[in-house]
């Protein structure tokens, strides 16, 4: 009798956990609302991992408001923008599959990476998502040279910029018309907003493909309280240490019985930093 | 020396002047005079031209350190949502400058974020098909036609950068087995969220990441609500035009599942709609095998025309098809499919031929013709595979039936009439099987095939003979096998070494009689009996460098040859047996992530086979005598090399690829012919022949979003030589042609016009004969089509060619073809009527360089013809 219902009460628990698995809630609380934005704008962002041969395509967005600004991957900001404008009931209620189908399918997952500026502080906090942590800095200086060249993005005409920043050189299209001296992730320092901007290796590209100027709400990220501070070396060598040690069993396991073990097809996680002034080794 | 010195420090002073570094500092408030941070503050000097800028402190200050030439410079302030301040202050800059800023409106202009029509992950490219849809597009085949970087040829083939693909997949499922067109032609374009194309992509999954493929697969992905449901379309329709009453009706339906996918369709018409090209097979399971009979005899005596076959094709065709796909599991997937498709074609056209002949006048037939033809075919073929990380397995068995007649009157320089009839019947089985443990890749490959072309022919009948006055039958079969095994070994993370072990072994027999003949020609004609073997086996083993960017290969196949044939009409056997080794060699760069580059080079050797030992001539045609061999085994011996650069931009939708190609080859025997007024006969000499062609192709397209236009721009050079002999005279010809073309294809007004206009030059040179006499053929092809959209259901639409042809010799010709009608969608309804060949052109005109000689086809076209269709998709 015993086995009768101990098989009873695991078959139940197997059920119960089935349901659980095919409808996973989301954990959405109410984020608190910094300002509302006052111009937007979403860039194309492909990063090109020259290792792998590989590249990634990517919209991201930059908010600006009076106080603050955010830049994050446009997934993100949908994904906010619909859990947000939904009543608590009803964001409790939610599920992964439901997000995933209406948010996600269209405008491609939300990462982690996030930046809030402080633009009265002129300081900025980027939430490195592989890092589990988060740095503070101030808003970083950036050394730039003026460059002949005019080119349009979206029908605004763009000047064009050169800008040496930790470790890469990029070319950045700055348009005059928009007083605004941001951009594409940290970019900034131009007499013009940034519409376009590529380092010179090409690894990374970023190309503005809609503004508005709609007030909408900068959201604060949940993440941002639940991560570590950490110095910005640190969480550098954290994703470089995680991109590089993932496939390292895999590797290890081919060296050493290649008949047995297929040779992986990645040597490392996607990897492709913006920043290359720190010793990581 | 006091002069000098006092130049001197002036002529400092004047550079220091002119390079100055200066300073300018200040602060920046609001309107309620509290500091502002983030302010851009700009120095430009007077022509425009940026010095220097800097970004106000949180407590407001600002410090900008510029250099400059001048004496005074422009200070900008600005913030959005204020008004803009610029200071124009002399140099030095004297004490702080103090800006505030009132509040203005934002009045710029938004630019809303819209679904890419491309987007690049990877290898993947994903169009989505809102994008390039317009209200014109009945099928998904439509809109891709309007996606940058694929081509959609006229026969349904699809081509990506240039290459035609190698798979085609409806929700990830091979389900069609490379007959797509059934699908691009079929399925609604409503139906369709994007069409994915995987570059370089490998369908086998255990040599992904071993062999590299330069070819892309498509994928249909399907909207969630035309998942899980039957999909598809029924039209039905009629009309008249010249005493002739018209119909059409179609039904085709699609279900996909995850697990499972059918799709069936059944057509017919006699409108000029021919359905056969949805029947090929474009991207071959097996090898095509056929036998030397199968390729004899000139089906058609006149080919088709560079026009659409609906304005000269007087057809009554039916399809029917059903092919269904089962998925067990990832990786299992089993496939039938069964097809039918009968074409009964009336094709009114004529001909007028000029032979070229060195130092006479050409020899100049004129004929009229008229063909009633007949093609049938069955297909039907079941296929299992198992394609996992460490195993593939495939196994497809196909049988195929194909059955064709025709008769052609002819009339003219000729006066009678040939009926031909042969038939060819296909059974074949294609296993793969490969396998990988760890750094070993190994592989089977077996093809059998047995293919028979039972007796069949032409049959020629005069006016004034009793009874066929020549009757050429001939037939064969063939027994194809083919078993290889390849083993590779995965070295480092750089190199592939490995080995490939090939036996084919392909029997063949051909037999032709040419009974009754009631001919003055040559009594002895059109006999032969020929049957035998060739077995051949290589070793080729293979070497492969590869990194993240560079792939080379080199592979040095040794192959040996056995071949045994003997002829019982002459009583002669001929055997040879020969070794001989050839060299493939092929490079692949990547250049960034937008430029690839591939290039390959050969040395091969081709031996002939059966048709070398077909001795006797047969008539291939009514006034053709062809003797296909010579008794001597066919040998060419060839270099190839081939380069392509392929660029790429999805963000910007531009594609471009450069193809260059060069072959020269030499032949141990040359074509000679003979031509008269009542006879083309053509054999073999023993002389040596070389043959070369350079040929060079470019293409362009982009799709500029912002305006809904999708443009396209080819360019392409062709150069062929080679030697013959032509009534006894040794001749060499060069032919040039030169093609340059371009399409539009958009919509614009919100949808309500849409059009699309490509317009094609081509420039034919042929130089022959010993005097290097040429002559040349230019032709404009113009084709276009114009939609306007009164109302969102309501389309009226325009269509109209123009062809120009221009000769040295002969008048220019233009043709012009016009089409016009409406259409009235409402919900799933659809309700079009058509008017046909407004122009009422009754004859249309093509001149071609074939070979040596110069051809002027003219086709009867069909009239004027009103068709009401109606449509409903489910």
């Amino acid at each position: 009798m015993r086995i009768i219902v101990l098989t009873a009460i695991s078959l139940l628990f197997c059920l119960i956990s089935a349901a659980q698995v095919k409808s996973v809630r989301v954990i959405a609380p109410e984020l608190p609302v910094l300002e509302n934005s006052m111009f937007e704008c979403v860039y194309s962002h492909i990063e090109y991992d020259a290792d792998l041969d590989r590249d990634n395509c990517k919209d991201e967005i930059l908010q600006l408001g009076r106080n603050y600004g955010c830049f994050m991957p446009y997934g993100t900001y949908k994904s906010d923008s619909v859990v947000q404008s939904m009543d608590k009931n009803a964001r409790n209620a939610l599920t992964f599959t439901q997000l995933n189908n209406n948010v996600h399918v269209v405008y491609g997952w939300g990462e982690y990476d996030w930046i809030l500026f402080d633009l009265k502080g002129q300081s900025l906090s980027h939430v490195v998502g592989r890092s589990g942590g988060r740095y503070e800095e101030a808003m970083p200086a950036q050394e730039l040279e003026f460059l002949e060249g005019e080119a349009t993005f979206m029908g605004y005409k763009c000047r064009k910029a050169r800008c040496t920043f930790r470790g890469r050189e990029w070319t950045a299209w700055y348009c005059p018309e928009i007083k605004l001296p941001y951009g594409s992730w940290k970019l900034r320092g131009l007499p013009g907003f940034i519409l376009a901007a590529s380092d010179s290796t090409g690894a990374q590209t970023y190309t503005a493909i809609g503004l508005r100027t709609k007030p909408t709400p900068i959201y604060m990220s949940r993440r941002h309280g639940e991560v570590r501070l950490m110095k910005r070396e640190d969480c550098a060598r954290v994703v470089k240490d995680i991109c590089f040690t993932a496939c390292k069993p895999a590797w290890e396991r081919y060296n050493e019985d290649s008949v047995d073990f297929p040779r992986p097809a990645l040597k490392h996680l996607y990897y492709v930093p913006h920043e290359l002034d720190m010793n990581l080794e | 020396m006091m002069r000098l010195i006092l130049l001197s420090a002036l002529l400092c002073c004047t550079v220091m002047s002119h390079a100055a570094a200066y300073r300018v500092r200040g602060l920046v408030r609001d309107e309620e005079r509290m500091p502002m941070p983030g302010v851009a503050v700009g120095v430009a000097a007077r022509d425009g031209s940026q010095l220097g800028c800097g970004v106000t402190k949180p407590d407001g200050t600002f410090a900008v350190s510029f250099d400059a030439p001048g004496d005074s410079v422009a200070v900008e302030v600005g913030m959005l949502g204020y008004r803009t301040e610029t200071r124009v202050i002399g140099l030095p800059p004297v004490g702080d400058l103090n800006f505030d800023l009132t509040p203005e409106s934002i009045t710029l202009r938004e630019v809303h974020v819209m679904a890419k029509p491309i987007r690049a992950q990877g290898d993947t490219l994903i169009y989505n098909v809102a994008s390039f849809k317009s209200g014109v597009d009945n099928t998904i085949e439509d809109v891709i036609k309007r996606m940058p970087g694929i081509t959609v040829r006229g026969n349904g083939s699809i081509e990506y950068m240039g290459k035609p693909i190698n798979e085609f997949y409806i929700e990830g499922l091979n389900m069609l087995q490379g007959r797509y067109t059934l699908a691009t032609r079929n399925i609604s374009a409503d139906d369709i969220a994007t069409v994915d194309v995987y570059e370089n992509h490998q369908p086998v999954r255990v040599l992904e990441n071993v062999v590299y493929s330069d070819k892309a697969a498509l994928n249909l992905t399907l909207k969630k609500k035309s998942l899980m449901r039957p999909i598809g379309r029924v039209a039905a329709g009629g009309g008249y035009g010249d005493g002739r009453g018209l119909w059409i009706g179609e039904l085709s339906a699609l279900m996909a599942m995850p697990g499972f996918q059918l799709m069936t369709v059944g057509k017919t018409n006699n409108a000029g709609l021919a359905y056969g090209d949805e029947m090929s097979e474009h991207t071959l399971a097996a090898p095509s095998i056929g036998t030397v009979a199968d390729g004899v005899f000139a089906w058609q005596i006149v080919g088709g025309a560079p026009l659409p076959r609906r304005r000269y094709d007087f057809n009554c065709s039916e399809i029917a098809s059903a092919n269904g796909m089962l998925r067990k599991g990832e990786d299992l997937t089993v496939g039938v499919d069964v097809s039918y498709d009968c074409n009964l074609s009336d094709v009114a056209s004529g001909s007028e031929i000029a032979y070229f002949r060195e130092g006479e006048d050409p020899v100049v037939i004129k004929d009229d013709m008229l063909m009633r033809s007949t093609t049938r075919r069955v297909k039907g073929g079941a296929v299992v595979t198992l394609n996992d990380k460490s195993v593939y397995l495939k196994d497809r068995v196909s049988v195929d039936g194909l059955f064709r007649d025709n008769i052609t009157g002819v009339s003219g320089t000729d006066n009678l009439s040939q009926g031909f009839d042969l038939d060819k019947m296909n059974i074949s089985n294609v296993l793969s099987f490969t396998m990988r443990r760890g750094q070993r890749v190994w592989g089977v490959q077996s093809v059998l095939s047995y293919v028979r072309t039972p007796s069949g022919g032409i049959s020629v009948t005069r006016p004034d003979s009793e009874g066929p006055y020549l009757t050429q039958h001939a037939g064969g079969s063939r027994l194809y096998n083919n078993e290889r095994t390849s083993m590779s070994w995965l070295i480092g993370s750089h190199v592939t070494v490995g080995g490939e072990l090939m036996f084919r072994y392909n029997h063949e027999s051909f037999e032709s009689s040419c009974v009754p003949l009631q001919s003055d020609r040559e009594p002895e004609t059109g006999f032969n009996d020929v049957s035998g073997s060739d077995a051949r086996c290589y070793a080729k083993p293979y070497f492969l460098w590869e990194n993240r960017t560079v792939r080379y290969s080199v592979e040095v196949p040794i192959v040996v040859a056995s071949l045994r044939y003997s002829s019982r009409y002459n009583d002669k056997d001929y055997n040879f047996a020969e070794i001989y080794p050839e060299v493939n060699t092929s490079l692949n760069c990547r250049f960034g992530h937008f430029i690839k580059m591939s290039a390959t080079g050969s040395y091969r050797r081709s031996t002939g086979g059966l048709r070398d030992f077909i001795t006797t001539p047969l008539y291939t045609s009514y006034r053709s005598l062809s003797m296909l061999g010579n008794g001597r085994l066919g040998r060419s011996d060839s270099y190839s090399a081939d380069v392509g650069v392929y660029f790429r931009d999805a963000l910007k939708a531009l594609f471009a690829s450069l193809n260059a190609k060069y072959g020269h080859g030499r032949n141990n025997s040359t074509s000679i012919s003979d031509v008269s007024d009542d006879l083309t006969a053509s054999a073999f000499s023993d002389a040596p022949s070389d043959h070369s062609s350079v040929s060079v192709s470019s293409e362009v397209s982009k799709r500029a979003s912002s305006i809904g236009t999708t443009f396209r721009l080819l360019a392409s050079w062709n150069r062929s030589d080679y030697s013959c002999v032509r009534n006894d005279v040794d001749l060499s010809s060069v032919t040039n042609s030169w093609m340059l073309g371009g399409s539009v294809n958009g919509s614009w007004l919100h949808d309500r016009l849409v059009a699309s206009v490509s317009c094609n030059y081509t420039r034919s040179e042929l130089s022959v004969g010993s005097d290097g006499a040429s002559s040349a053929i230019d032709a404009v092809a113009l084709a276009s089509r114009l939609s306007v959209f009164s109302h969102e259901s309501v389309e009226l639409f325009f269509r109209f060619d123009w062809q120009y042809s221009g000769s040295s010799s002969r008048a220019s010709v233009n043709q012009y073809f016009a089409d016009a009608g409406a259409r009235y969608k409402v919900k799933s309804w659809e309700f079009e009527l058509q008017f046909n060949n407004l122009s009422g052109q009754k004859t249309y005109v093509n001149r071609v360089f074939d070979g040596l000689d110069y051809m002027v086809y003219s086709y009867r076209l069909r009239p004027f013809e009103v068709l009401a269709v109606m449509r409903m998709t489910f």
